[in-house]
């Protein structure tokens, strides 16, 4: 199978050169999948946790995003319960300069901050905006159930 | 003609890698926030999503899409690439136009269509052809007639396989049925093993591996020269004068690539400097007729304003006075409705009397009768 350039360059690289607190592996007889593994960031609910997510480059990467899903089950008011992740950069905001090391820092930032004005799970993004108390204490205590 | 159309840049700088595709700019094409994509990749961008620069999203149409400039199709050019044959052997490295010239005329490693059958075959077994036939060119083309000299098969002579004619002398490289003398020991080695004892042959005799930076001891056994290059200070300060060299030459190669950058700039510059001058002033003057402008309406508003608010002082003033006289007038009248009132009751009390009395002298009437 022959992939891309930029595929090859980019799976070299975040090997080579990873960020800090995420690790992504290309699977050996796909370079399109990657075993993604975030750090909860710190001073987060999700402090302490390491969440695994797949991500899959589809035939038209660059000029269509990633598709990227979490794996591990997070109580966040912009992640469902399958996993699927509602940020602007994986949608309309994509742009093919983005990289999968761009795109894997905005997940993880988006863990630090999460915005319950623009929900994907309702019923989390309701709870957050009631109680973020209890909410910051629920997302701690599923990343200590799930995520460890 | 050689085909050849992606090559492989030694160290490409950062500066010069297409954001989409990251690799080296092809055709490429600045937007007019100034950003520079392959021609297919910022097309390709434009057609899947909104018009927006790939970069900083600003809005950008066709039009607002220029070839980039000069400089950087220079700075391109001038960067070292591999051979495109590198993989066949080739350790050709040079500026782009040198490399393809190179690799349409000399290039051993090229391939090439057979002279002789329809199939590809590497320069060099042309070349090595060529010359065992030279001075005997008719052999040559009689050859051609039944087999193509370069693809028939032969077997090697000692191992016995049999390969095309063009295989045999790299296969004899290898071959483990072919052994020959170590000229140093006269040992018997194959072809692959050679190279390995070559190096560690005892009888062999080296120079110190300080030689090139001061050293005087002269040439002698490998063993006599690894014993005396423990002490020999110029070989221990090998690695560091090797360093300074590679240094050195980095620096030299970054100093020419920056005196190209300004050669051309200044080109630039020599070539419009009017232009940009007049450019500047005519903003200039234009900047200065708008602040002109901008005061005289300043000014104006400001007058307006004073005027304003005196209108509105009289007007207010006036109206005062008004409400001072219309307030006086309801006093007038308040009192004369007054006056009235206290009129109209003192009248009705004066009616009741005579009745009442006349009351009173009617029963004194009937008491009578």
């Amino acid at each position: 199978m022959s992939f891309p350039k930029r595929i090859i360059k980019e799976a070299e690289r975040i090997v080579s050169d990873p960020v800090p607190g995420i690790i992504a592996k290309p699977h050996e007889d796909n370079l399109r999948f990657f075993d993604v593994i975030i750090d909860g960031p710190e001073g987060s609910p999700f402090e302490g946790g390491h969440f695994k997510l797949e991500l899959f480059l589809p035939e038209e990467y660059p000029m269509m995003a990633p598709k990227v899903r979490f794996l591990t089950k997070v109580y966040h008011p912009n992640i469902d319960k399958v996993g699927r992740i509602c940020l602007d950069v994986l949608k309309n905001n994509w742009s093919p300069a983005l990289q999968i090391r761009t795109v894997l820092l905005s997940i993880q930032s988006l863990l630090e901050s999460p915005n319950p004005d623009d929900p994907l799970a309702n019923d989390v993004a309701e709870a957050w905006k009631e109680d973020s108390s209890k909410a910051i204490a629920t997302a701690k205590e599923w990343t200590n159930k799930y995520a460890k | 003609m050689i085909q050849c159309e992606e090559y492989t840049y030694v160290d490409l700088p950062e500066s010069l890698v297409c954001p989409i595709c990251r690799g080296p700019l092809k055709e490429p094409r600045t937007t007019v926030c100034g950003h520079t994509f392959c021609r297919m990749c910022l097309f390709g961008a434009l057609e899947r999503s909104t018009e927006r620069c790939p970069i900083d999203r600003k809005p950008i149409c066709v039009n607002d899409i220029h070839p980039a400039p000069l400089i950087i199709m220079n700075l391109l050019s001038d960067l070292d690439v591999y051979c495109p044959f590198k993989e066949n052997g080739c350790t050709n490295v040079g500026p782009k136009y040198v490399i393809s010239k190179h690799v349409q005329e000399e290039c051993e490693y090229a391939a090439i269509d057979c002279p002789y059958c329809r199939t590809t075959v590497l320069r060099k077994h042309v070349l090595e052809l060529s010359e065992d036939f030279s001075g005997n060119s008719k052999a040559a083309t009689a050859k051609v007639e039944d087999e193509c000299p370069l693809h028939k098969e032969v077997a090697c002579t000692a191992c016995g396989a049999i390969m095309p004619a063009v295989d045999l002398s790299d296969h004899e490289q290898k071959c483990d049925k072919i052994t020959a003398a170590c000229p140093h020991c006269n040992g018997m080695f194959t072809a692959v093993n050679m190279g390995g004892h070559i190096q560690n042959c005892p009888k062999r005799m080296v120079s110190c591996s300080g030689r090139p930076y001061g050293c005087k001891k002269e040439d002698a056994l490998l063993g006599e020269i690894s014993s005396h290059e423990q002490t020999c200070v110029f070989a221990s300060l090998r690695p560091a004068f090797e360093a300074q060299q590679i240094k050195i030459d980095k620096l030299e190669k970054e100093n020419d690539m920056l005196h190209r950058k300004i050669d051309a700039l200044v080109f630039l510059e020599t070539q419009h400097p009017l232009s940009s001058d007049s450019d500047i002033f005519h903003l200039f003057s234009e900047q200065e007729h708008v602040r002109a402008e901008l005061e005289l309406v300043s000014s104006g508003l400001r007058e307006f304003e004073l005027r304003h608010s005196a209108s509105l002082v009289a007007e207010a003033r006036k109206n005062a006075d008004e409400v001072n006289a219309l307030r006086t007038a309801i006093n007038g009248i308040r009192h004369q409705i007054h006056f009235l009132l206290v009129e109209r009751r003192s009248m009705a009390l004066h009616q009741q009397e005579p009745s009442a009395s006349r009351r009173l002298s009617e029963s004194r009437q009937d008491v009578k009768l």
